[in-house]
């Protein structure tokens, strides 16, 4: 009788056992088959593009993104390829470059140039000062303005998660 | 003239009001014809638009009603040969400890929290207002029909969300869409349309994309393929980044012109959209009168001792008393770069964004040879120069303007500027100018008439009243702005 209940016993945690791995497994399958989705969207837009990642040591890498594999993200450092295990990355960012500088650049400028022919127009006998300082003020914050909005790096997601 | 404004009026309130009315007999009696054809009884088609619409066949609207005879006509609503789901509230399949955003419940309640656990089909779900344990049945299941602008649709669970992205369920596997590829999207909770929710609560981007805000342009151009027809101009979207206006009132006066605008730079992600863009205008034929008018506060009349006595728009006279009889029109030009950037409200509510630009224009070319020496009335003689000042050196405008969603189709629109030729008028003026009444081209604004007011501000509001016709009211001419865009023309 006692041999019997034990077996029930067995059996029951078996196919608990085996429910609950399948239910993990398709859990974790699908976290997989979205970290694909967005490795292969990575692989597709960034290819040949200069990207930096903090690895699974928490150190900064940069480089030019060669490919991305099942398994790592391959980038050219120095000139020679260097696979990293994509695992534990879960965003890579993208740096502004020299175009993103030239837009703040030439925000800053019409900023300047505003703020000149406003306090001209505004104010016929402002001196050079005033025109100075409300010159400045104003490509200040056109600059400022310019930097939050042009000069941001772009940030990629490339974990399994499904929500912020 | 009474007469005219009231047709005028008349037009436009008939050409907002027939954009999306009620939907027409005629529609609901074939509507229901194809239905009873292709096999639903009464009963299964009303559940079925309550399902799909969120509303009776007497609620829906006009493009509605022809959206459901053109699926009827394509076959994408197919013949019924099993019975039409049942309108239950499905729960959700899917929950799992960390899930976190907004959950709807059987009971018709809403909570936003975090799963914390889930123990023997009791979810533990966090919230600011404490933690509640639920069973998991009460979970509603949040499902999704997206369209994506390829034409790709997508049908599936709602397995997330991110500040990016959707992740769908479908029956093919797990899709990953990105919110800015998003043209349109029906979300379900419990497998009933969540209309109100999608409408009011959070949307990525309000219906009406900006190519200008008033009168100044944006970075952002039409995008490809897409038609524009506005009170004042049409335009192209030749690609994503370069489109054509021409301006037809000047058209037909025959001053032909040309507006190309070419977007050279361009960021984009779910949160921010950043641009920027330089354009050009070219009028073969442009009428030095306008001009004239337009910097009536940049002509001085002096003495005969060269004391400046008073400006043009001071005085008694008209731009035309004071120019050469052989100077008609000139070539005209003008160039303009613009950078903005929208992005995501914090609220969720939408985007908000901001234009800035300068604008010059050769305008002031050969301007000296255009004014007579001198022009006389029965009192007094005098002599005529455009001002030496130097803020009358170069003809520029430069702009600083907002757009705020307010709602999915409703925009708050703002602007600043500093121009030196920029005259308000009143809102009679600008009438009399847009139908030509007072003497300049009929569907253009170059009203010699108005008051110079060189720093300047305007806001209004700006409404969608379907995917293509937009409508706006705001406090400087023109008041009123209206315009068209028709996708993939």
């Amino acid at each position: 009788m006692g041999w019997r209940i034990l077996n029930s016993m067995k059996k029951t945690l078996f196919i608990t056992i085996s429910i609950s791995t399948l239910l993990t497994g398709q859990l974790s399958s699908d976290l997989i088959t979205v970290r694909d989705i967005r490795l292969e969207n990575l692989k597709r837009d960034y290819s040949g593009k200069t990207i930096r990642f903090v690895d699974s040591k928490s150190v900064s890498n940069k480089g030019i993104l060669l490919d991305v594999t099942d398994e790592n993200i391959i980038i050219s450092k120095s000139g020679s390829p260097v696979p990293f295990n994509h695992s534990k990355i879960k965003h890579v960012f993208v740096d502004p470059k020299k175009k993103e500088l030239a837009m703040v650049v030439g925000l800053t400028t019409l900023g300047g140039i505003s703020g000149y022919l406003g306090i001209m127009l505004g104010k016929s006998d402002a001196n050079n000062t005033t025109k100075g300082v409300v010159s400045s003020i104003a490509a200040s914050l056109a600059g400022f303005v310019g930097y939050k909005a042009f000069y941001k790096p772009i940030k990629i997601d490339i974990s399994g998660k499904t929500y912020d | 003239m009474k007469t005219v404004k009231l047709i005028l009026l008349l037009m436009l309130t008939n050409m907002v009001v027939a954009q999306d009315g009620s939907i027409l007999p005629g529609q609901k009696k074939a509507i229901m014809t194809m239905a009873q054809s292709s096999g639903y009884s009464t009963e299964q088609w009303n559940s079925y638009l309550i399902q799909e619409y969120g509303k009776g066949i007497d609620d829906l609207s006009r493009n509605e009603g022809a959206e459901i005879i053109m699926a009827f006509q394509s076959g994408t609503i197919a013949m019924r040969s099993t019975p039409v789901k049942r309108i239950g509230l499905e729960t959700a399949s899917l929950l799992e400890p960390g899930m976190k955003k907004l959950f709807h419940f059987q009971d018709g309640t809403i909570r936003n929290g975090e799963i914390i656990s889930i123990e023997d089909n009791l979810v533990a779900l966090k919230t600011t207002s404490g933690t509640f344990k639920i069973p998991s049945d009460q979970f509603l299941s949040e499902t999704a029909d997206i369209t994506n602008k390829r034409g790709e649709l997508f049908k599936g669970i709602v397995l997330g969300e991110t500040i990016e992205e959707f992740i769908i369920r479908t029956s093919y596997g797990d899709a990953i869409i990105q919110k800015r590829d998003i043209r349109t999207m029906k979300r379900y909770h419990g497998g009933v349309l969540d209309k109100k929710s999608e409408d009011r609560r959070k949307f990525y981007q309000g219906e009406a994309q900006l190519i200008n805000i008033f009168m100044d342009p944006t970075a952002f151009p039409l995008i490809g393929n897409t038609f524009y027809l506005s009170g004042l101009s049409l335009g192209y979207g030749l690609t994503d980044r370069f489109m054509l206006t021409t301006k037809f009132g000047s058209n037909f006066s025959g001053d032909l012109n040309l507006h190309p605008r070419i977007r050279f730079y361009h960021r984009k992600s779910a949160e921010k959209e950043v641009a920027a863009t330089w354009g050009f205008g070219i009028h073969r034929s442009f009428n030095i009168n306008s001009i004239i008018a337009k910097y009536s506060h940049a002509i001085n009349l002096l003495d005969v001792d060269g004391n400046i006595l008073k400006t043009l728009e001071q005085s008694e006279f008209d731009a035309e008393d004071i120019v050469k009889r052989n100077a008609e029109s000139t070539l005209y030009a003008e160039s303009f770069l613009v950078f903005s950037s929208r992005s995501v409200n914090p609220t969720g509510r939408g985007k908000m964004g901001w234009s800035a630009g300068a604008k010059v224009t050769n305008a002031f070319v050969n301007r000296s040879t255009w004014l007579k020496s001198e022009i006389s009335n029965a009192d007094s003689s005098y002599d005529l120069e455009w001002s030496p000042d130097i803020k009358y050196k170069v003809p520029f405008r430069c702009w600083l303007s907002l757009e705020y969603d307010l709602r999915t189709n409703l925009k708050f629109v703002g602007s600043a500027w500093i121009d030196n030729g920029y005259k308000t008028t009143k809102l009679s003026q600008t009438i009399n100018d847009y139908l030509g009444t007072d003497g300049t081209p009929a569907f253009s604004l170059d009203s010699p008439r108005g008051e110079a007011s060189m720093i300047d501000f305007d806001f209004g509001m700006l409404y969608a009243v379907n995917d293509n016709f937009r409508v706006g009211i705001h406090f400087q001419q023109p008041y009123i702005d209206f315009y068209w865009e028709f996708f993939e023309f």
